[in-house]
């Protein structure tokens, strides 16, 4: 099972914090299978993807990108841009 | 010293911690401070509130990170981030830098530095409320994608 966790104007479109993405035993998935499936999931997440918003991704709060395997266990993060300072 | 908070901090009292975080040869102290504007990104609407999120662990962990680089580029004495989140009113403040070495240049720079690296790399995200009663979530700028390839 992975953590996935939203931020921003994400969560705000999702109206959601968190979920839990389950994996098949033994399953390997990567972080753009999650995304594709997710975006299917919630027509909101797909129109963000369409309308061509840019999203950032974290595994285990490190910088990651579309291609990275996860693992059960592992908290994934979509979030936009940063905007802080 | 790197700090999350909701709180507001005193200038006054971060600059005695860089005095005595930077050691008796540090010649120079650089701080800068950031500030909620009055006006929108756009420039056209007043704002009645900015609030500020952020991702607990990987913000920390990213100031860390950039305070790290700063200091051994530049050889800083000391480096203090604090950066508040939460709903922030106009006038108050957001983010305060002090970057403290031997001689000017490098404590100049260093500020510069890593508030370039802040504004690309730290997880925080800004939300503005307006006079108007609209509110939307503030986009990446260009301009702060550039700064930060000056380095």
């Amino acid at each position: 099972m992975i953590k996935v966790v939203f931020f921003a104007r994400l969560r705000e479109l999702m109206a959601i914090e968190q979920l839990s993405f389950d994996l098949a035993k033994d399953e390997s998935v990567t972080v753009e299978n999650v995304l594709h499936t997710l975006a299917a999931q919630y027509p909101v997440l797909n129109d963000y993807i369409s309308q061509g918003h840019l999203i950032m991704i974290a595994v285990n709060q490190q910088t990651a990108d579309l291609e990275m395997i996860l693992n059960s266990g592992d908290e994934l993060a979509f979030f936009p841009p940063v905007t802080g300072g | 010293m790197i700090k999350v908070q909701q709180d507001d901090f005193s200038q006054d009292k971060l600059m005695e911690k860089l005095q005595s975080e930077s050691g008796n040869n540090a010649g120079a102290i650089c701080t800068f401070t950031g500030l909620v504007r009055e006006t929108d990104v756009i420039g056209q609407s007043k704002l009645t509130a900015l609030s500020l999120e952020h991702y607990p662990g990987m913000t920390e962990n990213a100031l860390i990170k950039i305070a790290e680089n700063a200091k051994n580029r530049f050889k800083l004495s000391a480096v203090i981030i604090i950066h508040r989140v939460g709903k922030l009113s106009v006038g108050d403040k957001i983010v305060y830098v002090g970057t403290s070495s031997e001689h000017r240049k490098l404590a100049f720079e260093g500020c510069q530095f890593i508030m370039d690296y802040l504004k690309n790399d730290a997880p925080f995200w800004k939300k503005e409320y307006r006079e108007d009663h609209s509110e939307s979530w503030i986009e990446q700028k260009k301009s702060d994608l550039d700064a930060r390839k000056n380095w």
